[in-house]
């Protein structure tokens, strides 16, 4: 039996959809607009537009500091967890070890840690310990916070992985590390790149776990953006955050062009599902 | 001086589960050997023992005069063509033959003569720069095929490699393997569920079940000198007929069932007066044939089945054992009719006799 | 033809030892992770929670007394309240929010559009949280655009209190946490097989009961995993009631933030393991619910 008009629920989804779809890109639409206003108050709509708070910005070097600190803290960060995270999915894939789930469950234990907890309990550990304030130890924090997910979804990027093709590479007379790198990862690069997207932009935007660990005066941009928020309210702060969403932008923009013949599916953060 | 491959009292355990239980076996350098048995006999787990992916538990495997387990699978002179073919999705096909080669150090001018030469054998030359996703069945099989031959193996290992592609193709490369080992030399070692394509390739056949080896021998003499009932009931279509054991001497033995006495070979002597006969369909003749045979007695038929190239004809005979006969189906002559009264009739020999299950 | 020898160095069996030490030795440098930057704070954390903080300095003396605190003070039990109020709520609501989402993206019948509208959930993940609930404050501030259009549509006369309150809270949260709940219940739908839902059609069921009693059911795996990491993650919300609460909305997280600042550490240890308490309890209630929905 066939329609001309959609079914009335049909209808009611689709605008529930769209009004989701604004519910989603509302505050980053505003925090754009609101960047361009000419006023230093928030008021909608805007009484005039202007650059002014780009060029405030611009002249702030502390923002262009914790940009790039907060940019080498996620690529080294990321870089340790991608090799810490795919040795152990791998691990966690190919063997069938005695209480693997109970490792897995074990390795996935930060994320299931609210970060502030995470972020307390590290800091007040370091202090103990004499290291805190230091690099080593802010690295090894983002490592921690970052590498469950890289396991998580490196290892559901084995799903579809043939292993009798390791078998033939070694057959063939490849021993276990070359083999690893001529025929493993070159089929698992999918899962180990959409990881390190992840965990880089998990890096990039951690606040709590930070908050304690970052040298006064070194933050990171996030913390740099928290503690102007909780003084100031002026739309230099939006004009930053425009830019921020300008980057998360060109990168969707990027993983829609690559992804170009997945389905959402495939896109789904595996990762979050092993909270488990 | 060994030669060929050797098994010694090999035995694996996975679990609490004996895979393969204390088998031993030798096969002759550069002949086609053919492990054969039903799903789950161990077959598969030998042929990965010789491969290097399992290590026994007990026992001793050589390959000519050198012991190989112990040593892993990337150092051993074997290779081997996967079920499934394992090609390396992410390279060409040169690329995938050329795997072996390079890893031994091989570059240029000489890799690609190999690889070459190998592509030639299995007649893919054209195909090097081609993805396996653009391949069909056949087509992998022969790559990987190339993939293993091109690093001139001592023994080559075939697991089951004909069991994805359809019976026209799967005939087509059974006649090429059994040519390819004859051109090679190599000793290939042959792992299947598939009867027909162990018997028409084989030099010789284990027969395999539940982890031990029943028998060893040609194809002609499993076939028709089967030692084991497994081995009798395995192989071809086959009658088994429970029957009271009257006396048995050296290799012939006087059984009676249903009041029809008769003899009949011994492939395994009974020691409780009870045993089965195992008669294959084929060895049962109708009609005037049956005249020349040894046992004879009637049938009526009770169905006619026509599959092709044969015609089976299930029969009850006078003294109510049921049997079905088989007969080749010859155009032009008329199949015998339901419900008719036929003699038949077998050679003594053709029936075995084995102790009761 | 030449053929391959093997080598003759290798005659011994190689030790079964090693290959099953091989996986553990791949899973060691996680291990050393966890043990060094997890396990020991968590213990430093144990340790400091037995401490006390008296007349403003850090009392490293064995004592139950900061327990007792928390255990007693109404001020505490107010702040575990509210923090559970306020996850309950925004899980309560995101999931609300999120279903039809999820549905809506499953049976969208054209591919691209499916495409584009799970970037554009998905998209918000790459921003910062500090640039969401800055968003979010500007735009339900008194004079932003949300108290602007419904005066302008006539339905309100007054601005409505959205920011420096629990509203603006569970709004925000919500939208933080709408990508992380669509995507469970997406991934449980799609693995729904699109057979049943024409066997139930086939068997004379509308659409109302088709979804009642075989697909909501089916989807039920990934909505509790959503209500987990929902659950979770607003138990130990920090940057979004800082931002959006105003000082009104106490939640735990944010008292242990001020008893760090203040080093009063004891405090915090032992808010924190409240916390992780909390979410452990959150985690195992949710397994069972996921046992049992699976059934």
């Amino acid at each position: 039996m066939t329609r001309n008009w959609p079914h009335i629920r049909h209808i009611a989804l689709a605008l529930f959809c769209a009004a989701g779809a604004i519910y989603i890109v509302a505050p980053l639409a505003i925090v754009v607009l609101n960047s361009f206003s000419s006023t230093a108050y928030n008021v909608f709509p805007p009484e005039g537009y202007s650059l002014r708070w780009y060029e405030n910005l611009a002249q702030q070097g502390a923002f262009l500091g914790a940009a790039v600190r907060s940019v080498i803290l996620a690529t080294l960060a990321t870089a340790i967890a991608l090799v810490i995270g795919t040795l152990s999915a791998y691990a966690l894939v190919k063997y069938r070890l005695r209480g693997r789930d109970i490792v897995k469950a074990f390795l996935m234990a930060p994320v299931v840690l609210p970060s502030i907890v995470l972020g307390v309990a590290l800091f007040i550990f370091f202090v103990r310990v004499g290291i805190a304030y230091s690099y080593p130890g802010l690295l090894l924090t983002h490592v921690l916070v970052v590498t469950p997910f890289v396991i998580a979804i490196t290892a559901a990027g084995f799903s579809n992985f043939d292993w009798s093709t390791e078998e033939a590479a070694m057959d063939l007379g490849a021993g276990p590390i070359r083999t690893f790198f001529r025929v493993v990862l070159p089929q698992i690069r999918a899962g180990v790149l959409t990881a390190g997207l992840f965990a880089w932009i998990t890096s990039f935007d951690q606040v709590e776990t930070t908050l304690f660990l970052v040298r006064p005066g070194d933050n990171t941009l996030p913390i740099e953006m928290f503690l102007y928020l909780q003084k100031w309210q002026d739309p230099t702060i939006a004009a930053l955050s425009s830019l921020l969403i300008l980057l998360a932008v060109a990168i969707v923009i990027v993983m829609s062009i690559a992804g170009r013949n997945r389905t959402p599916d495939g896109l789904v953060m595996q990762g979050k599902e092993t909270s488990k | 001086m060994r030669q060929g491959v050797e098994f010694v009292s090999v035995s694996k355990v996975f679990g609490g589960h004996v895979a393969v239980n204390g088998i031993n076996f030798h096969i002759p350098e550069g002949s086609f050997f053919s492990l054969l048995g039903p799903s789950g006999c161990g077959k598969s787990t030998t042929l990965r023992m010789l491969a290097g992916f399992e290590d026994p538990d007990q026992g001793e495997i050589w390959i000519g005069d050198q012991r190989a387990d112990g040593v892993p699978a990337y150092r051993r002179p074997t290779n081997m063509v996967f079920q499934r073919w394992a090609l390396f999705p992410h390279m060409t096909v040169h690329e995938n033959v050329a795997f072996g080669p390079s890893v031994r150090g091989a570059r240029g001018g000489e890799l690609n003569r190999q690889v070459a030469e190998a592509l030639e054998l299995v007649g893919l030359g054209a195909y090097g720069a081609r993805k396996p996703r653009q391949l069909s069945g056949g087509q992998m099989q022969r790559v990987a095929l190339a993939r293993a031959l091109v690093n001139k193996p001592k023994v080559l290992l075939l697991d089951e490699p004909l069991g994805a592609l359809d019976l026209k193709l799967r005939m087509q490369m059974q006649i090429e393997l059994k040519r390819l080992q004859e051109s090679v030399g190599a000793t290939f070692v042959y792992v299947t569920h598939d009867q027909s394509e162990a018997l028409t390739m084989s030099d010789n056949i284990a027969i395999m079940s539940e982890g031990s080896i029943h028998q060893i021998g040609s194809p002609h003499e499993v076939y028709d000198a089967p030692k084991t009932r497994f081995v009798a009931t395995f192989l071809g279509n086959a009658n088994a007929l429970p029957v009271d054991v009257e006396s048995v001497a050296g290799d012939t033995a006087a059984v009676s069932l249903k009041g029809l006495r008769f003899a009949a070979s011994v492939g395994a002597a009974p020691t409780n007066g009870k045993g089965d006969i195992v008669l294959r369909y084929e060895a049962i003749r109708i009609g005037a044939a049956a005249a020349a045979m040894d046992v004879r007695t009637k049938a009526r038929i009770r169905e006619v089945v026509f599959s092709g190239s044969a015609i089976d004809y299930v029969l009850e005979t006078e003294q109510g054992i049921e049997l079905t006969a088989q007969q080749p189906h010859i155009a032009d002559e008329k199949p015998h009719e339901r419900g008719a009264l036929v003699d038949i009739g077998w050679q003594a020999r053709a029936a075995r006799l084995f102790p009761q299950k | 033809m030449s053929v391959q020898t093997l080598p003759t160095d290798v005659i011994a069996p190689r030790s079964r030892f090693w290959q099953k030490l091989r996986p553990w030795l791949l899973l060691l440098p996680a291990f050393a992770l966890m043990t060094f930057l997890f396990v020991l704070p968590i213990g430093a954390f144990l340790e400091y929670s037995v401490y006390s903080y008296e007349r403003g300095r850090l009392v490293e003396d064995f004592t139950f007394k900061t327990y007792l605190l928390f255990l007693t003070d109404p001020y505490y039990h107010a702040i575990i309240f509210d923090t559970l109020k306020m996850a309950a709520i925004t899980s309560f609501v995101s999931l609300i929010i999120g279903y039809p989402l999820a549905y809506g993206l499953w049976r969208c019948r054209w591919p691209a559009l499916q495409r584009w509208y799970g970037l554009i959930i998905f998209s918000p993940i790459l921003v910062s949280v500090v640039v969401r609930s800055y968003g979010w404050s500007v735009l339900l501030s008194d004079q932003g655009a949300v108290n602007w259009t419904l005066m302008k549509l006539g339905a309100i006369r007054e601005p409505l209190e959205l920011v420096y309150n629990l509203t603006g809270v569970v709004i925000s949260l919500c939208h933080v946490f709408l990508p992380l709940v669509v995507f469970p219940i997406f991934s449980s739908l799609v693995r729904i097989d699109p057979a049943l839902r024409e066997a139930a059609m086939d068997l004379g069921a509308g659409w109302w009961t088709t979804f009642r009693r075989v697909i909501f059911p089916q989807s039920l795996p990934g909505v509790v995993s959503a209500l987990q990491i929902s659950f979770t993650l607003a138990l130990g919300a920090l940057v979004t009631p800082a931002v959006l609460g105003g000082g009104r909305v106490l939640v735990l997280p944010l008292q242990v933030y001020r008893a760090t600042s203040d080093i009063n550490w004891p405090v915090a240890s032992v808010g924190g393991l409240v916390l992780l308490v909390m979410a452990l309890i959150t985690v195992a209630l949710c397994n069972r619910l996921l046992a049992y929905s699976e059934s």
